[in-house]
């Protein structure tokens, strides 16, 4: 028994060392390869950028929003918060205490009599100069004298939500900020709110102790009160109020003065788009096709660019969420870029279609033409989309959909995958209709609210082939576009 | 005093240095490397003819098809520019090359290759015992052509193990972990392999 393990192993080495072939003329069909992988390399790196920065705005102009969304909040509370002496002035009855309201006594109030009514009410609260001139006389004895007094209030004032207070307080330092004398209100008082300043509870005069100083006038005693003197034994008193809670409206969305009224909308877009093919040769059919057809195919095709016009129809079904639906006509371009030397004849086997061999040709036959190759369709979307304002005039947009295509024409100049005669691409076969996916993110320029400008990278993904054929080879086609739209509102 | 590479051309009156289109190389790897790294196309294009004729061999071992084999080629090569940034220097250029391409080449017929590998292969009933006298066939003038041809008619599995272990000195673990198979099968393909290719050599050749 031979060992020729070893023999066989160190015989193959010894004798495939140095084995090479040479290939003549190579060069140039490796460099067209070359260059296109280089060009979808960087069309990869370029979307792979743009989709970064997109990412990145949105996540800056949605940090803005949000931000400008909160700080519009708190003023929409404030603005919302209904103006609490307006209340009382206008509502048909008494329900809140302004600072307006807290009781003041001089002379002048003293002579009032005391309200028994609402209207009565209203009187009184008629005297905003007064009272206004008075508030900032009271010392910041009062708060605790009058709690004192007068322990219900302070209880009941403390039932009350502290937020509501805050709101209030905030409301009437809003009334309260012009003047300095409103101002000392505040500091005198401080966190204490007119609730607990003011009056809970109908008082009537049984309530009030009342005596007679040195004087001859009668004082409320209040402890260190000062500056409130009663002339008579009356002390003008509010209505019965009762605490009210304020309820802060619900604030949605932002929502830019620019966005349309109606929850319809028709608009005309016109948007480029750029398309690129991938061309993928079934395994199990690679017989059938033409060696050279596949190389000529692979380095001649490159992406173009097409100029897609549409009807746009959407339906706003939320505060900024948008069902669109329309028509479009869209087309893809590829430049096609032929020039490769035909030299040798396929052999097809008559039964399977199979190409058996070759037969080099007498002589070789140079192939050489361009033609920008177009395919028309009419597209039907349905997409949702999210449109967060961003500001006034920014809006972003992030939409998912589908789409049905109509196939109408083909035109431009290929080969025939066995024979590699030119042909119109108007012979070949194709799928009347085929499905698409789409992704879109992006932003839009509100120039006016009937024109604005978009920038909405999108992706499109094509189900099925374009042919209908069965083709040894499949195209299916995908969108990577940088859309740069441009969108007029017709209504 | 500064000696001028022969590549560059000193404009005297720019004050500055400008490489003009053509490129004279030198045989120095390392400066094809850089010169490939900077994106040269004619240093790019040196390589390719440096290595073409080798790894088009290299990619048909694992394809029969001379086209097919040609794509793998392109392929291969196209990665290696691409990616040409990752080498790293460790080894020499044509090893890297040669890496590469047979990755490439493996890739693309994994499928086959594993089918052909669980097909059980009875157009050659060897019995284990069976051996096959090598001595001779060894001392015969087959060229190397000749040799490459008559493993093209190995079934692919065997085929394939034989050139990764035999020709590209990958060991039994990296084929497996390369082809999906197990240490064991590689080495059952391998033996199953040489036996089929030495009695296909003795056959043709004695």
């Amino acid at each position: 028994m031979t060992n020729n393990k070893g023999n066989i192993e160190e015989f193959l080495r010894k004798r495939m060392e140095g084995l090479e072939n040479e290939l003549q003329g190579d060069w140039s069909a490796f460099e067209k390869k070359l260059d296109r992988a280089i060009y979808f390399r960087r069309v990869r790196r370029a979307s792979f950028v743009g989709t970064l920065t997109v990412l990145m705005g949105l996540v800056y102009f949605g940090g803005n929003y949000f931000q400008y969304r909160s700080a519009g909040s708190d003023v929409a509370n404030e603005e919302m918060m209904p103006n609490v002496e307006q209340v009382i002035t206008e509502d048909s009855g008494i329900e809140e205490v302004s600072v307006g309201s807290v009781v003041t006594t001089t002379n002048d109030i003293v002579d009032q009599p005391v309200a028994s009514s609402h209207t009565e009410t209203k009187q009184i609260n008629d005297l905003p100069s007064e009272t206004e001139e008075t508030t900032s006389s009271i010392s910041s004895g009062v708060s605790e004298a009058l709690n004192s007094v007068f322990p219900a209030l302070a209880s009941a004032a403390s039932d009350v939500e502290a937020s509501e207070e805050e709101a209030t307080l905030l409301a009437l330092a809003d009334e309260n900020e012009s003047s300095d004398e409103q101002q000392d209100f505040i500091r005198d008082f401080g966190n204490e709110t007119p609730l607990k300043l003011g009056w809970k509870s109908f008082l009537d005069n049984s309530d009030l102790e009342m005596k007679k100083g040195s004087s001859g006038q009668t004082h409320l005693d209040l402890g260190s009160m000062s500056g409130i003197d009663v002339g008579s034994t009356f002390i003008a008193v509010r209505s019965p109020i009762s605490p009210v809670k304020i309820k802060k409206q619900k604030t949605g969305p932002y929502i830019s003065p620019l966005q349309e009224s109606s929850p319809w909308s028709y608009s005309l877009n016109v948007y480029p788009n750029f398309t690129f093919r991938k061309f993928k040769v079934d395994e199990d059919k690679r017989n059938l096709l033409h060696r050279d057809f596949i190389d000529a195919v692979e380095v001649s095709e490159k992406g173009g660019f097409s100029l897609n016009v549409g009807l746009e129809i959407s339906r706003r079904i939320g505060a900024i969420v948008y069902l669109n639906t329309g028509v479009e006509y869209i087309s893809y371009n590829t430049n096609a870029r032929f020039n490769f030397s035909h030299f040798r004849e396929a052999n097809i086997n008559g039964v399977t279609g199979e190409i058996e061999s070759y037969t080099l040709k007498g002589e070789p036959e140079q192939i050489t033409f361009s033609d920008n190759n177009a395919y028309h369709y009419l597209n039907f979307p349905l997409s949702i989309s999210y449109k967060p304002w961003a500001s006034d005039h920014i809006r972003l947009n992030i939409e998912t959909g589908a789409s049905l295509l109509y196939f109408m024409s083909a035109s431009g100049k290929s080969l025939n995958y066995k024979t590699l005669d030119i042909i119109d691409l108007s012979e070949r076969d194709y799928n009347k209709y085929i499905a698409s996916f789409s992704v879109k993110v992006g932003a839009n320029y509100f120039v006016s609210p009937k024109i604005n400008l978009a920038f909405e990278p999108t992706l499109v993904y094509f189900t099925n082939t374009i042919y209908s054929e069965d083709y040894p080879f499949y195209v299916i086609p995908y969108s990577v576009g940088l859309n740069l739209k441009l969108q007029v509102k017709l209504n | 005093m500064n000696s001028k590479p022969e590549h560059i051309i000193r404009v005297e009156d720019l004050g500055a240095f400008v490489q003009p289109k053509e490129f004279l190389l030198t045989n120095s790897e390392q400066e094809l490397v850089a010169a490939c790294k900077a994106g040269n196309r004619i240093a790019q294009k040196r390589i390719y003819e440096l290595f073409s004729g080798k790894m088009i061999n290299v990619c048909r071992r694992y394809v029969n098809d001379m086209d097919q084999a040609r794509d793998l080629m392109h392929d291969g090569f196209i990665k290696v520019f691409l990616n040409i940034q990752k080498f790293r220097e460790e080894s020499s250029l044509e090893t890297w090359v040669t890496r590469i391409m047979i990755n490439n080449s493996i890739s693309s017929i994994k499928k086959e290759i594993k089918k052909g590998i669980k097909v059980n292969i009875d157009d050659v009933r060897l019995k284990e015992t069976e051996t096959v006298d090598f001595d001779l066939v060894q001392k015969q003038p087959i060229t190397a052509k000749q040799v490459f041809e008559k493993m093209k008619e190995l079934p692919i599995g065997y085929r394939t193990v034989l050139s990764l272990y035999v020709l590209d000195g990958y060991t039994h673990k990296e084929i497996g972990s390369q082809l999906g198979i197990s240490e064991g099968t590689s080495k059952s393909q391998l033996a199953k392999g040489k036996r089929m290719l030495a009695r296909i050599l003795k056959e043709a050749y004695l």
